[in-house]
């Protein structure tokens, strides 16, 4: 997308303890470039830990993650590479939909003009709603705004957790295109998900933190 | 030497080897205390200003003393388990701020007792005395932090982010509260620590304070070892342990 | 690198100012604490202007603190914080610009109404200008220390009084130079040093305490 080079996301050994339950231990995967890995399991197995491991906003108990062969520890342009979607969508519930993109994108440091801003913004459905406060928006279009700015940030690794929670059906197909474009421009994908999404097989690794 | 301390950091090797030094830790502070007490209340000479109740300074400073020394103890081991992230230096910070309080408010308590004959009031806000009521505070933020987090070793990390922040802060407000004292009391006597002590009065004092030092590891010991043991409940070692005895 | 303070600073003003009913609470907060000192104590001219520097100076300290809150709280609950560790720019740097625009809004409105409290605790007028200017130099040290506090707290239950436990002991400096430069002032005497000390304290809160509170946000993500 960005590099030409492969980029290689490596967990090794993972271990999460959250107080003193232990929520997984001895995770291993690996992805590449063009690849996601769908990170499956029971409510409370720790995915959600699992994903904010990764973005390296939570240390792990043991074992270590890997970007291209460096350790993520300490390694700043690592979370550089990343978009995340948590639980809350990363949206300031008083700015309007088109203050969030533009403020959001600053800060990442990309330079897409307002027409680009206002194609994404199309795209994810919000166009009428770009002027509006985020508050008054329903929950399945808040979430939109956050995929909205998934699109702007053009970060290579998207580390979404449920990025499907209440959406609608005709959307989740729009963004699984999305998805798919950002695996075919060579991104890399780790999410969590109860519903189905469907994602290219060959690309897709799974993970299943229950077993 | 940096691999021993890297094998101390494993609470199962610590638990062990802090064992080892637990009686002789016991011992020579329960021999310092007996022999520095008695040479202080009994042997040393009566002060010819205050009469008796000067001894009370045996109590007094060694644990002003210590209560500064641990609040470092604690920042070292914070910052220690912020960059290492190692546990026994998480423990050794909630299980300082706990002793530290400690001889805090016993410095507070033997201050008042003594002021109470010296200046005739239990408290005056000397500079001394306010210094040693704000780092009560200091330890009071420590402590309630970490008791307010439910997950240990977070509640562990944000206790040691504090105590390094407060020692950064500690000489500012010791530096503010002696200006601000030297301000509204520019003439006070100060007869606490004279600077030209008789021998026969400081040898009881030194004795007092190598014994606060040993009673406060020793201390510190046995609270790290009970820490470690409920933290760890759930690992085998800690089992096989309980199993034995 | 300005731009992105800039960009931040500009952010949370506008987010202040979606919710212009909060931006009023703690300046009012402010004026009442100092009302409640005549009543709770004397109304006597001498007295008042004697105790006035540390009037203002407590309630104002407590002003700080409960508008403090306000800074993470938001951001905990709307996922802002992550965000904070991905952008392109520093954490410290997007920090200090919150920082910022957190002074702007519960900072500047003290700044301004601190003549007339002035006016109401018989401050002299020789001394408002050193009440004006340690207000200007020892709120932002206010704010920059009690972010610290609020980083560490944040998503804590009675994380409010937990906070006044942790940060009012480190204010303690500001209290004491901030009030004795007042009330050299109103001795007519030169004040530079004490707001020496408190300009110094301020540079130091500016170095290191955006570390502090990026450490301290980065734990309580957890």
């Amino acid at each position: 997308m960005r590099t030409e080079e492969v980029s290689v996301l490596r967990a090794h050994d993972l271990k999460c303890v959250k107080g003193s339950t232990e929520l997984f231990s001895n995770i291993h995967f690996q992805i590449e470039s063009g690849e996601a890995l769908v990170v499956e399991g029971s409510n409370g197995s720790g995915k959600t830990s699992l994903l904010r491991i990764l973005c390296g906003f939570n240390y792990p108990a043991e074992g270590e993650i890997s970007w291209c062969g460096k350790t993520i520890d300490g390694h700043e342009d690592y979370q550089q590479q990343i978009s995340y979607i948590g639980h809350a969508s990363g949206v300031k519930l008083d700015l309007t939909v088109l203050e969030n993109l533009v403020f959001a994108q600053r800060l990442v440091g990309s330079d897409r003009d307002e027409t680009e801003i206002k194609d994404i913004i199309r795209s994810v459905g919000l166009f009428k709603q770009r002027n509006v406060l985020t508050r008054k928006l329903s929950a399945g279009q808040k979430r939109r705004v956050a995929l909205a700015r998934l699109q702007l940030e053009e970060r290579k690794l998207w580390v979404l957790d449920e990025p499907l929670t209440a959406l609608d059906k005709e959307f989740v197909t729009d963004f699984e295109n999305v998805l798919k474009k950002h695996l075919e421009d060579d991104g890399m994908l780790v999410v969590t998900t109860h519903r189905e999404l469907l994602l290219p097989d060959s690309l897709t690794k799974k993970i299943n933190l229950s077993a | 030497m940096w691999a021993w301390f890297h094998k101390l950091s494993s609470p199962k090797y610590y638990y062990e080897w802090a064992g080892k030094w637990l009686p002789w830790l016991a011992g020579i502070t329960v021999i310092l205390m007996v022999v520095g007490l008695y040479w202080g209340l009994v042997v040393a000479p009566t002060d010819y200003q205050q009469g008796e109740s000067y001894r009370i300074i045996y109590i007094h400073v060694p644990s002003a003393w210590m209560s500064m020394f641990v609040y470092v103890v604690m920042a070292v081991a914070g910052f220690v388990a912020l960059v290492w992230k190692t546990k026994i230096s998480e423990i050794v910070v909630s299980e300082c701020a706990v002793i530290g309080a400690m001889f805090t408010a016993l410095a507070l308590i033997t201050g008042m007792l003594w002021g109470k004959p010296t200046w005739g009031t239990y408290w005056t806000w000397d500079a001394r005395l306010t210094s040693e009521l704000i780092l009560l505070f200091l330890y009071f933020g420590v402590i309630a932090l970490y008791s307010s987090i439910e997950d240990k070793r977070v509640a562990a990390k944000a206790a040691s982010m504090l105590a390094v922040v407060g020692v950064v802060n500690i000489p500012i407000i010791h530096f503010s509260v002696t200006w601000w004292n030297s301000l509204h009391q520019p003439n006070m006597d100060i007869i606490s620590e004279n600077p030209s002590m008789d021998p026969s009065m400081l040898w009881p004092l030194l004795v007092m304070a190598t014994a606060f030092k040993i009673y406060f590891v020793w201390l510190l010991f046995i609270r790290i070892r009970n820490e470690i043991i409920s933290r760890e409940r759930t690992t085998n070692w800690v089992r096989k342990l309980i199993a034995e005895s | 690198m300005l731009s992105a303070l800039i960009t931040i600073i500009r952010r949370d003003l506008l987010v202040a100012f979606r919710r212009r009913s909060e931006l009023v609470n703690p300046i009012l907060f402010y004026v009442i604490v100092i009302t409640l000192f005549p009543l709770g104590v004397s109304p006597d001219h001498e007295f008042l202007s004697k105790l006035a520097p540390g009037v203002v100076w407590v309630a104002a300290l407590l002003a700080a603190l409960i508008s403090m809150e306000s800074i993470f709280r938001q951001d905990f609950d709307d996922g802002s914080v992550e965000q904070l560790f991905l952008s392109q720019h520093p954490p410290t740097l997007l920090i200090l610009g919150k920082v910022i625009a957190h002074w702007l809004i519960t900072g500047l409105p003290m700044l301004v109404i601190v003549p007339l409290m002035a006016l109401l605790l018989y401050i002299p007028e020789q001394a408002i200008p050193t009440l004006f200017l340690t207000v200007l130099i020892g709120t932002p040290i206010l704010s920059l220390i009690g972010a610290i506090g609020v980083a560490l707290t944040a998503g804590l239950r009675g994380g409010g009084v937990l906070l006044g436990l942790l940060v009012l002991p480190l204010y303690i400096p500001v209290l004491i130079f901030a009030s004795a430069a007042v009330s050299t002032a109103i001795e007519g005497l030169p004040s530079s040093g004490h707001l020496a000390m408190l300009g110094s304290g301020l540079i130091l809160a500016l170095i290191l305490a955006p570390l502090a509170i990026s450490a301290s946000l980065k734990i309580s993500m957890n």
